[in-house]
């Protein structure tokens, strides 16, 4: 029987405790111990942190000046968090009625009018309190219309009105509105609101991660061993990618890890990965308006962001790992069997 | 008439209340965890622990009844059905979920008289949601009637599997190319959510379409299968054969059509029986 010392606590006692308890039949034990509830002193949870999207070397960490001045983005945090509330409670009432589903590039690529409707509610109501032209916007439904997806230095709201539409659909438990917030490139803020649960994850940079109220933070685990990954079929079913996608998830499942699941929805994947549930949280194909918000509530849970090849984190790339630390990030990347997906910002040729 | 289980399944509903309560206690502080056929196959003090509370409370009222619980199995208790008031109880469905706080973590009881299945009760810990369903009576979620969406279209379907380690590549290899299948005729999507009770709740519910899998127990399948069943919902072999509480293996679905289009679609193989000698 091996007994291994979590960092920074020392559980001795308790499994000696277990180990007499323990009946003959049980062979072959091994014994590590999960905790969620140690506080680690090398967590950076003292530290800011941000996503600088510019930058080549991005996921630079900054430290925030204590006592720093009044903070320029506030307000537009907090009428965030109203409005993913508010547009929640619209999801919710609208899944108490027959759903008429569409489909956008595939049979499997599913929208409503409620992904619309939501969108419509959550831009005119930024607009009507900031104004029409002060910010920029990319939204989901938007670029399904046609509006480019760029982003510029102009602040500019990333939004997925209904993250999770084949949940939604179906009533599976996961379906997030998620808004972020990006000044020069560099995202400010993120807000997932997981209307099913009624679960507000936020985070403003250099201020940490929340659910409702108490702070967040990633889970210790450095051991792939003992990981849960998470990781989603996507909307493409092309039989090329179905292969890469298949592959991978075998490869990570053999190294083996403790299991592999899936809520459906990238925006709650992230928050799972934010607050614990799970180390990492990885996809090809994904969007910008999917990943923003939950970009900056992993980094400020004291997680990390990397593109699929181990290089920085792209927004634009449609491709991630979230991690709770480079030790698991690291090891996934490995296994990742790579397949091309257009940039959200690839210009169209027309 | 009175129904000679009534007594039954409402102290079942309070002692899985109890054990719920248990097990959110025991998440708020630290797991220490323990392994049992492999490295994936996690068990815990918890598991024993709520197993223990539900056995012994059961036992007080109804002393003639039987148990099959998944961690007395474990120890080497016999997992064979007979015609006996039996309880089969998993105390802890998705304890890789527990030990990682994924919020599906469930507790299972289901009661059988003359092998057939006569109640279900599965609790959702950590969503506090209570399902339950009494034979003839219809299922209910936290007091409410539920019922499966009623869906007959695969390829409008959501779909639950799950995935995991085999130390046979042969049974590992079948087992991701039957997902992929039902993946791409194509379905909505597929879900693994941790929880074999719950998925089960899930089709009951209407939140999902469809659930199967090789390689479950009695304990995993007992007490959501009259849930399903009470809530419209079909409960199968995986070959579209009936339903065998101690074959490993089962198709719950919204609809006859969808149960057996997966039934169609997926390869079998070989999982032992519970009831099998030495199993």
């Amino acid at each position: 029987m091996l007994l291994h010392r979590v960092r920074g606590c020392f559980f001795l006692f308790e499994a000696v405790v277990v180990l007499f308890q323990i009946p003959p039949s049980l062979k072959h034990l091994k014994i590590h111990l999960s905790s969620r509830h140690c506080q680690t002193s090398e967590s950076s949870l003292s530290e800011a942190t941000f996503v600088n999207l510019s930058s080549p070397t991005c996921l630079s960490r900054t430290t925030a000046a204590p006592g720093a001045m009044a903070d320029p983005w506030q307000r537009a945090y907090d009428f965030a968090v109203e409005v993913a509330r508010k547009a929640g409670a619209e999801i919710r009432k609208a899944g108490e009625s027959e759903i008429r589903v569409m489909t956008k590039s595939s049979t499997v690529d599913l929208v409503t009018k409620t992904d619309e409707r939501v969108e419509k509610i959550i831009i005119d109501s930024l607009k009507e309190e900031f104004g029409n032209d002060t910010y920029g916007f990319i939204g989901e439904e938007s670029v399904a219309k046609g509006i480019p997806c760029i982003l510029t230095d102009k602040p500019t709201w990333i939004i997925d009105p209904v993250d999770g539409t084949t949940n939604f659909v179906h009533g599976f438990p996961f379906v997030a509105v998620s808004i972020a917030f990006a000044v020069k490139k560099r995202l400010e803020f993120g807000v997932v609101y997981s209307c099913l649960e009624d679960k507000m994850y936020k985070a403003r940079r250099g201020k940490g991660a929340f659910c409702d109220d108490e702070r967040i933070q990633v889970s210790d685990v450095k051991d792939i061993h003992k990981s849960i990954i998470i990781s989603e079929h996507g909307t493409d079913r092309s039989p090329e990618k179905v292969t890469k996608i298949f592959s991978t998830m075998q490869r990570i499942l053999c190294i083996p890890v403790h299991g592999l699941r899936g809520s459906g929805t990238a925006a709650t994947n992230m928050c799972l990965v934010a607050c614990g549930a799970v180390e990492a949280f990885f996809e090809i194909g994904i969007h910008c308006w999917d990943i923003a918000a939950g970009a900056v509530i992993v980094t400020e849970a004291g997680g990390m962001l990397l593109d699929v090849d181990g290089g920085p984190f792209d927004l634009m790339s449609r491709r991630m790992v979230s991690a709770n630390n480079e030790v698991i990030a690291n090891r996934i990347i490995k296994e990742i069997e790579i397949f091309p997906a257009e940039r959200d910002d690839a210009v169209i040729k027309k | 008439m009175n129904d000679p289980w009534q007594e039954c399944m409402e102290h079942c509903v309070e002692v899985t209340k109890q054990a719920g309560k248990m097990i959110r206690e025991a998440l708020q502080k630290d797991i220490a965890v323990m392994h049992k056929s492999s490295a994936v196959d996690l068990v815990t003090e918890t598991d024993q622990r709520v197993e223990q509370l539900i056995i012994s409370s059961v036992k007080a009222k109804f002393p003639t009844h039987s148990f099959i619980g998944e961690e007395s199995v474990a120890a080497g208790a016999p997992s064979v059905l007979t015609d006996d008031p039996t309880w089969i109880i998993d105390p802890i469905d998705g304890t890789t979920n527990f030990v990682h706080r994924f919020p599906f973590v469930s507790v299972s009881i289901g009661f059988t008289v003359k092998k057939e299945i006569e109640f279900g009760v599965v609790y959702s810990c950590m969503e506090d949601k209570m399902y339950t369903a009494r034979k003839g009576k219809g299922a209910f979620c936290n007091g409410v009637p539920i019922k499966v969406s009623g869906q007959e279209d695969i390829s409008r379907s959501l779909v639950l599997t799950e995935v995991g380690f085999k130390k046979d590549s042969e049974q590992f290899a079948t087992m991701m190319a039957n997902i992929k299948t039902i993946l791409t005729i194509p379905v909505h999507g597929i879900r693994s959510p941790g929880s074999a009770a719950i998925n089960m709740c899930l089709v009951a519910c209407g939140s999902a379409d469809a659930y199967f899998h090789m390689g479950i127990h009695c304990w995993d399948m007992a007490g959501g299968a009259a849930i399903v069943t009470e809530a419209g919902g079909v409960i199968m072999d995986i070959s579209g054969g009936p339903f065998d509480l101690m074959s490993r293996r089962l198709i719950v679905a919204s609809s006859r059509a969808v149960a057996e289009r997966i039934a169609a679609q997926v390869t079998e193989f070989g999982v032992g029986r519970d009831d099998a000698d030495g199993s």
